[in-house]
């Protein structure tokens, strides 16, 4: 997946110092250093230069890393572990080939809407069912299948997809000053799980002045074909999400997602490097269009100071693929700080892992609840009454793993606590009304 | 290793803490300086376990190589001779912090962070603070005497350590010291495995002193001339009554160098810097302050800066924490030694490793512990070029002959390990090896436990 050479300078730079295992999720659950940050870097760099071969204890010290990056943060030469780790499954794929459910799942239901929305359709019509119980939870399509061993909680499917709810241009009401045109990439959680989320921020951007494009031919973001190794799907996801942008002359197009977001945009970037001529060129532009909406909208800034109904008290949990993967961390707090009512409150370590990590939570479902508790408890301990975030896999598995313990705070993404805040000048006005203007 | 053998370690500690795949010994063969090759990696989780462990082990008479973090400098935790890596990281519980008797209790496996943060939420304070700190592990920072930057007023892990609990070589269990901060009961067996490297013992529990938390601190940078400015400077603040937490010591390599890759502002025409941080109650602390400062400008310093909140001693930080980061992102390989030399022959030492690397043709950069003589000339290596390291090799033994001629020591905090093994004669004499090969005999007569370090 990346040129052998820049992978072993990149595994060559880990001087075993060891600084990484203060931070790695894996090593403080687990206390087995061959699994965690240092130990999996040097076994992996033994495997890339042929000491070390692809056995199934290599197997699992490669499915066992969250690819969170704190690794990285804290190593003192810099190491990309992700990227030495991303070309290891890749190999990994190459040798031994895909577990039978990704392959299902990556080849056939990733790239097809249609198909994805009848099997999540045959999802729900389990879901109503008796069995519905002993089902566990769902994510990305991909890892329904695996999902069937997890054991974990399942969350309602959306009754209607999102892009059913919207038309494929959603323009701002009139009178509303039009500020840019942008594209939505709506990631299959808030398309077709928890569509609320990719509610508010359609309408929070269209009632800032944006010209919201949707296109319909957009399939997943591919991040759980690229994470697993898989060049070859994510490419030809690559290319149908680049064909559905490409011709609409975009400011940006706008995630919701942070796993999304850094799939798009390193993760197109490195997969279009086996592409040539006018689809390397396609692939590489939606690359560098993609923005998170924090990022688009910070640096922008809201047009309307935004006031919450009541006071709220809320925390703020950074997801990996923003604090490290974007390097994005103020700008989802400037936005919160922005709204009247509100009080944010930091935990102990807001850019600390919560334990999802997309399919990891599914393959080990344990260790992912446990790392998830600590985040829990961090906060639990703010006394805060939400925790907002910007990725809807933490959503997922902070909600569960709060369930879990019991715990009461709301869990929301940033374009839902937006959504609750309301333009001051129209304090009056019902919610309601505000966004049937708007949508 | 036989096996039978295994079996028997296995059920000792279950199959998930008896390691022996080739990935695992591949992860458990080194730390930053050497790569060694154990046949089976352990992790126990009580003293009970350890006992066991080592006593089938001395009837087998198989190597065992204690591990803490890993993060040792100089091939201490390298299992060189095959055999057992113990690894104590999952024995990490603080068993007691007592306001009352200012002390806790605490397994080896207990990360030194965590015992800062542990004591420091009662206002009590553990002040080692070995660079690894976020990592270390307070049994690796025992068995190598762990120092630090706060060293120099606070003392050494040595100086905090009240008992000890150590598994021998036999598997049984001896416990040293006492509760008691005055104790002398016998010889002093705890400062005896106190950087002995897991030469002669297991550490399976330790009993550390705690001491009241410092209400503030100031941090202020300066810099100088020259080195004999820099040092001139120490010597007087010391000599005022100002015994500062922190003295570290930046060379001009070493500034010119970081502001090349960083360009934070460094002062170039500096010869050295200073950054100095004081602490204690308010008041004595803005004393000392204007003291330190004045004596700066005496001195015809080119500069001096006082932080007064946390985010300005942050900043003024920079260049000694994201110095050595940048450092290290810049070279193809880094070593730094640790030789340490009394106070007053800090010019000395910095001229002539300087002299040394230039005849033999080597990038160094140096910074230190100016207090307490502790200097880390940092080698800025290439080994892909021809003879380089064989050249550092002679330079290192040069500069070890020339630490020892001062009155120095070959390490003053990351140990002999390995790396400095070679050179140990050069300061411990033939009846100095003759006293610690029998005590290593008396207590591992099998040479079992982490062999071919020490003697």
């Amino acid at each position: 997946m990346l040129p052998h050479d820049q992978v072993i300078k990149e595994a060559a730079k880990c001087s075993g110092c060891g600084f990484c295992l203060s931070v790695c999720p894996i090593y403080q659950a687990l206390g087995v250093e061959t699994l965690a940050s240092r130990g999996r870097m040097d076994t992996v760099r033994g495997m890339l230069l042929g000491e070390l071969k692809l056995s199934p204890r290599m197997e699992e010290i490669l499915s066992t890393c969250l690819l969170c990056q704190a690794c990285e943060a804290s190593c003192p030469p810099g190491a990309a572990a992700h990227k030495v780790i991303l070309e290891a499954r890749h190999r990994a794929v190459k040798e031994k080939g895909l577990p039978w459910v990704k392959r299902l799942a990556f080849r056939r239901l990733l790239k097809d809407r249609k198909a994805l929305a009848r099997a999540l359709s045959l999802v729900r019509g389990i879901q109503g069912s008796p069995y519905h119980k002993k089902l566990p939870e769902l994510r990305h399509l991909p890892t329904l299948f695996s999902a069937l061993a997890g054991g974990r909680a399942l969350p309602p499917m959306a009754r209607k997809p999102l892009r059913e709810r919207f038309p494929e241009l959603v323009t701002p009401a009139p009178g509303v000053n039009l500020r840019g045109r942008v594209g939505f990439f709506s990631g299959c959680y808030s398309e077709f799980v928890e569509t609320a989320m990719g509610d508010a921020a359609i309408r929070l951007l269209a009632r800032e002045g944006f010209q919201v494009f949707f296109p319909r031919e957009q399939v997943c973001c591919g991040a759980p074909a690229l994470y697993s190794g898989d060049l070859e799907d994510t490419l030809e996801i690559a290319l149908l999400n680049a064909g559905a942008f490409s011709k609409l002359e975009l400011d940006s197009v706008l995630v919701i997602c942070a796993t999304c977001g850094s799939g798009l945009m390193e993760g197109y970037s490195i997969v279009a490097q086996h592409l040539k001529g006018k689809d390397k060129a396609l692939v590489e532009g939606l690359s560098q269009k993609v923005q998170d909406i924090s990022a688009f909208l910070s640096a922008r800034g809201l047009k309307e100071r935004l006031c919450l109904p009541e006071p709220m008290k809320v925390t703020y949990h950074d997801p990996c693929h923003h604090v490290r993967g974007q390097n994005i961390r103020g700008e989802p707090r400037e936005l919160l700080l922005s709204v009247g009512n509100l009080s944010l409150t930091e935990m102990a370590e807001p850019a600390r892992c919560c334990g999802g990590g997309g399919s990891f939570s599914l393959n080990k479902p344990e260790l992912s609840v446990e790392i998830g508790k600590w985040k829990v408890q961090d906060i639990l301990s703010t006394g805060a009454q939400a925790v907002v975030t910007s990725c809807p896999g933490c959503i997922l598995q902070i909600r569960e793993v709060a369930q879990r313990e019991g715990a009461a705070f709301r869990v929301l993404h940033l374009a839902e606590l937006l959504e609750l805040a309301t333009p001051q000048s129209c304090m009056q006005d019902s919610p309601e009304q505000i966004r049937s203007e708007c949508s | 290793m036989k096996k039978a053998l295994v079996k028997e370690f296995r059920k000792i500690l279950g199959a998930e803490r008896c390691l022996d795949t080739p990935e695992d010994l591949y992860a458990y063969s080194h730390d930053c300086y050497a790569r060694g090759k154990p046949e089976l990696v352990l992790i126990p989780r009580s003293t009970k376990e350890v006992s066991a462990v080592l006593r089938l082990a001395h009837r087998e008479k198989v190597p065992v190589t204690p591990r803490g973090g890993g993060s040792s400098l100089c091939g201490a935790t390298t299992p060189i001779k095959g055999g057992i890596v113990l690894a104590t990281n999952q024995m990490n519980r603080i068993l007691e912090v007592s306001q009352e008797d200012r002390l806790a209790i605490l397994e080896p496996g207990v990360v030194t962070l965590k015992l800062h943060q542990a004591v420091e939420a009662l206002g009590l304070f553990y002040p080692p603070d070995p660079a690894s700190y976020a990592m270390s592990l307070m049994g690796g920072n025992v068995a190598t005497n762990a120092g630090g930057p706060r060293c120099l007023k606070y003392g050494v892990t040595r100086d905090y350590l009240l008992g000890l609990e150590v598994v021998l070589a036999d598997g049984e269990v001896l416990q040293t010291g006492s509760r008691a901060v005055k104790d002398v009961t016998g010889y002093d067996l705890t400062r005896l495995f106190c950087g002995s490297e897991g030469t002669l013992g297991v550490i399976t529990r330790i009993t550390v002193r705690l001491i009241p938390k410092p209400e503030t601190k100031r941090t202020i940078l300066t810099s100088l001339a020259t080195v004999e400015e820099a040092s001139c400077m120490v010597s007087r603040i010391i000599g005022a009554g100002i015994l500062p937490t922190t003295l570290e010591f930046m060379d001009q390599a070493y500034i010119r160098t970081v502001e090349e890759l960083m360009h934070l502002g460094l002062p170039l025409e500096a010869g050295a810097m200073l950054l100095i941080e004081v602490d204690g109650f308010q008041e004595a602390v803005e004393r000392q302050a204007r003291v330190v400062e004045q004596f700066c400008r005496e001195q015809g310093a080119l500069d001096v800066a006082v932080a007064r909140t946390q985010q300005e001693s942050d900043q003024l930080w920079r260049g000694r924490r994201t110095g050595t980061v940048a450092l290290m992102r810049a070279a193809k390989l880094m070593i730094s030694h640790d030789a340490t030399v009394p106070a007053s022959k800090i010019p000395e030492l910095v001229a002539h490793t300087h002299q040394v690397a230039r005849e033999a043709g080597l990038k160094v950069v140096i910074i230190g512990h100016a207090g307490d003589g502790n200097m880390h000339p940092i080698f800025l290596l290439d080994p892909s070029r021809q003879g380089e390291m064989e050249r550092f090799d002679k330079a290192s033994r040069e500069l070890f002959r020339f630490t020892v001629e001062k009155g120095g020591t070959l390490s003053g905090e990351h140990g002999i390990g390995l790396e400095k093994n070679p050179y140990l004669h050069l300061q411990v004499n033939g009846i100095g090896m003759r006293t610690m090969r029998a005590i290593k005999s008396a207590l591992d007569p099998q040479g079992i436990l982490n062999p071919g370090k020490f003697v």
